[in-house]
């Protein structure tokens, strides 16, 4: 029985070289939550340091939190963790995707998946409710994601929620994807479900999710967030200029607007006016496919798509009848990387073949499960190109019989053959695939990959910004050091690109962070100060709650709303009344921001352990060149640049470490920190590896 | 059922506005003159008088540019009826400069021109094209500048507000690194 509302009270684990199923109790892990948590903490406590993503001792964890499958808006992520393939040391690390896949675990009655081994031969694992089964995959084995999908929904039933690996993962491609529903892809860790042979979950489940409060009292805070939510991002502005909104933000990603339409629904739609009051149109608010492809989608645009529970529906479902030519289905879904990575592979497109490589690019890397890292795959193929480096490393056999010429004409069909040869790992170039700093070494890159802005990296360990520098300065940048992986991490940037003036948001973090001098004018930056090392903590630990609650970090926090009334005040609040009325164990936000920091420590001390080393800052936490040579007659913190400035840089580490209760020099968990979140076993196996700052014992 | 009371001119000019305002339309004071209000041009100034101190009349707003116009805040924010006043004064240039400035100021962000070819500006692109160039000669819109995104799409600001290097910043950023890292 669960100890408390929420939780669905059990995790099942799956030995794959054994078969042998078990359900455990997840009362073990309410300290951290779920999701993330969860993950964390198995891959703390079973997965020794030294072991690879594909070995056989390493693990993956599905997991959910508790406010999934209640219905609450936006809560239907699911966490993935296990260790990083395309991190050249192995880290932990995580994907997540949307879809509707973890409530359905949840409604069969588990928290968390935990898969361990590996399967003699390819299986699937099947689950209705309490009945799990190991299947065999053969048949699956060498399919797309699409079909597998298809297949197993054919054999379970239509309401089967399915996540599964492509050829890619497969084939154990380091950029590989998990993907549930077709087009919600957790990237980085399909490899490590190809390595167990396990093809994919299938899950139906026929329960329910229970919360603790009253009826009333929960309805009232769904209607509360209904009354402030924004568009996807918590975009709380008007794309353009409009009756109702005293702000607008060609940026935005409320683009509804009169005249603009879902064009390809049977009936098209209008998207028009969607007034903040009127929470019937919240789900026409964020016209998606227009964001990302520009208006040329309007027409193929049937309507937009989500998660389960979602009101905002950030997904675009296009019907595009020349993606046929190519040998796809007319049907496509995605959203923004989902479409723009591909984009990214490409060049000399105009406005058409753009639209076709994006799309085309979705429903092949989508079947395939290939992952994009971040867009950094597309531009690591232009920068080895331009340098003439696949000619070096190319077998000319190989080079010669790639279609260059389509490449050179912005012809998408291109993407055709280089997805394939990299899901089936075909050849030289498939090493597009390893990622990042395994390619760089493989292909020996100069200096100047690295170094160079306009390819993005941000760390040596091969993964590209994700909202850092050019996002708040030092804030971002501090955000993109932390996890082993590129970030994913949308708290800051959904209060930054909330559309607000920034006058505006400096009101809201002084009352936030305590000081306006957490946020700047974008690109017109100052020196770091305590306000915004708060701001990068709260952007940090959020971001580990949302993950291990499990609700989506692309719309929470909502820390800003579309309501004059408000003076377009959020509620930073709703994460910890929605924790309290489902499990009924009260908690404040501060509260429940200390359990999201001890999931965001335990990450840190799981990182310390395997890289062996408490020098985080030296070690880990390291910033490529370009971030602070770039714009060469520039100065930092002069109007017009993001360039960072190194000792400031440092200086902001500190802070951060500092307000995390770190050890200010190195950046590792100190001995007290860990006992304080409740962690002394952590604290005690860290010691005795020699690995807490001062080497405490 | 008694017969309803005829509406006075006040009441009816309030229906009007507050009527425009829900279709995110303002107020042209001239549309007054017509039927069925028929307001003697001499009465008008009494009339505004009334709509800026009587309580029920306390949603009405008045704008003063090339014409005047009212409109309802209760329906419409006061930004968007400066832009519609703007708008309807069909005084090009200082649509453009008053927009530019708005946003340079404010947000602080350059403006895209493309912005000016859409609702609810509209104006066409030839237009649009010649009036920027007859700006650069006039003094009082010297501080309007051009700045192009590395994918050559034209963004305009304010040098009052907003230097050269950040307008240009903002301008890449909108078009291309925002693209980039969506
Ligand atoms: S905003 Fe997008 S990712 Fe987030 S819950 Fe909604 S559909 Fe899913």
């Amino acid at each position: 029985m669960p100890k408390y509302k929420g939780w669905a009270g059990k995790i099942l684990r799956v030995n794959l070289s054994d078969g042998s199923v078990k359900a455990e109790d997840t009362n073990d892990y309410l300290d951290y939550i779920g999701g993330m948590g969860i993950g964390y903490k198995v891959m703390w406590d079973e997965v020794p340091v030294g072991v690879k993503p594909f070995d056989e001792a390493n693990k993956i964890i599905f997991a959910a939190g508790p406010v999934t499958g209640t219905g609450a808006p936006c809560t239907a992520r699911t966490n993935i963790t296990s260790l990083l393939p395309s991190n050249p040391q192995h880290l932990i690390g995580d994907g997540h995707m949307g879809g509707h896949f973890s409530p359905e675990m949840k409604y069969a009655g588990w928290d968390a998946i935990i898969i361990e081994g590996k399967a003699p031969r390819p299986v699937w694992l099947r689950i209705e409710d309490e009945k799990v089964t190991i299947e065999d995959a053969r048949k699956l084995w060498g399919q797309g994601i699409f079909d597998t999908t298809a297949d197993i929904a054919g054999i379970m039933g239509q309401e089967t929620q399915v996540a599964a690996i492509g050829q890619a993962g497969e084939n154990l491609v380091n950029l590989a994807t998990i993907m549930s529903n077709g087009n919600h892809s957790a990237g980085a860790l399909g490899g490590v479900m190809g390595s167990k042979n396990l093809k994919a979950i299938g899950i139906i489940g026929t329960g329910s999710v229970q919360y603790a409060a009253d009826r009333e009292d929960w309805i009232a805070l769904n209607d509360h967030v209904m009354s402030i939510i924004g568009a996807n991002n918590q975009h709380v502005v008007p794309s353009t200029p409009q009756p109702w909104a005293e702000y607008h933000d060609p940026a935005s990603r409320w683009t509804a607007q009169e005249g603009l339409f879902w064009g390809a629904a049977d009936k098209p739609v209008e998207t028009g006016i969607c007034e903040p009051e009127n929470i019937n149109k919240v789900g026409y608010r964020t016209q998606k496919a227009v964001k990302d492809h520009g208006m040329i989608a309007e027409d193929y645009t049937v309507r937009m798509g989500g998660c389960q529970s979602c009101p905002v529906r950030c997904h675009s479902s296009l019907e595009i009848p020349e993606l046929e030519n190519y040998g796809v289905s007319r049907y496509v879904m995605n959203t923004c990387m989902g479409y723009w990575s591909h984009y990214m592979a490409m060049r000399n497109m105009d406005e058409k073949s753009g639209f076709l490589a994006k799309t085309l690019g979705a429903q092949l890397a989508d079947d395939y499960g290939l992952w994009c890292n971040y867009g950094q795959l597309g531009r690591d193929l232009n920068y080895a190109y331009d340098k003439g480096i696949l000619k070096d490393v190319l077998p000319a056999a190989e080079y010669n019989s790639i279609p260059w010429d389509k490449f050179e004409a912005g012809d998408p069909e291109f993407l055709v053959d280089l997805y394939r040869r990299i899901a089936y790992k075909e050849g030289e170039i498939s090493h597009l695939g390893d990622g990042a700093a395994w390619l760089a070494e493989r292909w020996d890159f100069d200096e100047d990959y690295w170094n160079d802005e306009a390819h993005h990296l941000w760390s040596p360990m091969g993964y590209p910004l994700h909202h850092a520098n050019e996002s708040n300065g030092q804030v971002g940048s501090l955000i993109n050091i932390i996890f082993n992986r590129d970030p994913m991490n949308h708290s800051h940037q959904n209060f930054l690109g909330s559309g607000l003036p920034t006058k505006l948001l400096k009101e809201i973090a002084a009352e936030i962070w305590g000081s306006e001098d957490a946020v700047d004018e974008p690109a017109n930056y100052t020196p770091m100060n305590r306000a915004k090392a708060k701001f990068a903590k709260w952007s940090l630990v959020t971001c580990a709650l949302h993950d291990s609650l499990t609700v989506c970090n692309w719309m929470f926090p909502m820390a800003t709303s579309p309501l004059k009334k408000r003076n377009y005040r959020g509620d930073t609040s709703i994460e910890a009344k929605y924790f309290s009325l489902t499990t009924g164990i009260k908690m404040s936000e501060e509260e429940l921001y200390k359990a999201g920091e001890r999931i965001l420590t335990l990450h840190r001390a799981m990182t310390v352990k395997q890289m062996g080393t408490v020098d985080m800052r030296n070690e880990h936490d390291i910033i490529v060149d370009w971030v602070f040579d770039m714009d060469p007659d520039k100065k930092p913190f002069t109007p017009g640049t993001i360039k960072m400035d190194r000792d400031d840089m440092e200086k902001a580490k500190t802070m951060l470490y500092e307000e995390l209760g770190w050890d200010p020099e190195t950046g590792a968990p100190t001995y007290d920190k860990l006992v304080e979140l409740g962690m002394k076993d952590a604290a005690l196996e860290l010691g005795k590896l020699g690995l807490l700052p001062g080497n405490v014992q | 059922m008694g017969k309803e009371q005829k509406k006075s001119i006040i009441e009816l000019m309030a229906e009007k506005v507050r009527s425009d305002s829900a279709q995110a339309k303002i107020t042209n004071v001239d549309a007054f003159k017509e039927e069925p209000i028929k307001l003697p041009e001499e009465d008008l100034e009494d009339k505004l008088e009334v709509f800026k101190t009587e309580e029920e009349y306390a949603d009405i707003k008045i704008l003063r540019g090339t014409g005047i116009y009212l409109f309802s805040e209760d329906k419409m924010t006061l930004n968007y009826a400066k832009t519609m006043a703007r708008i309807a004064d069909k005084d090009i240039m200082a649509l453009i400069a008053s927009t530019v400035r708005d946003d340079s100021e404010i947000y602080p962000r350059a403006t895209p021109a493309k912005t000016f070819y859409q609702h609810p500006y509209n104006i066409d692109k030839g237009i649009f094209d010649d009036v920027l160039e007859e700006m650069e000669n006039k003094e009082e819109y010297k501080d309007i500048k051009g700045v192009r995104a590395s994918n050559g799409a034209l963004y305009l600001y304010s040098n009052k507000y907003l230097a050269e290097d950040h307008a240009a910043y903002l301008a890449e950023d909108i078009e291309v690194v925002q693209k980039e890292v969506p």
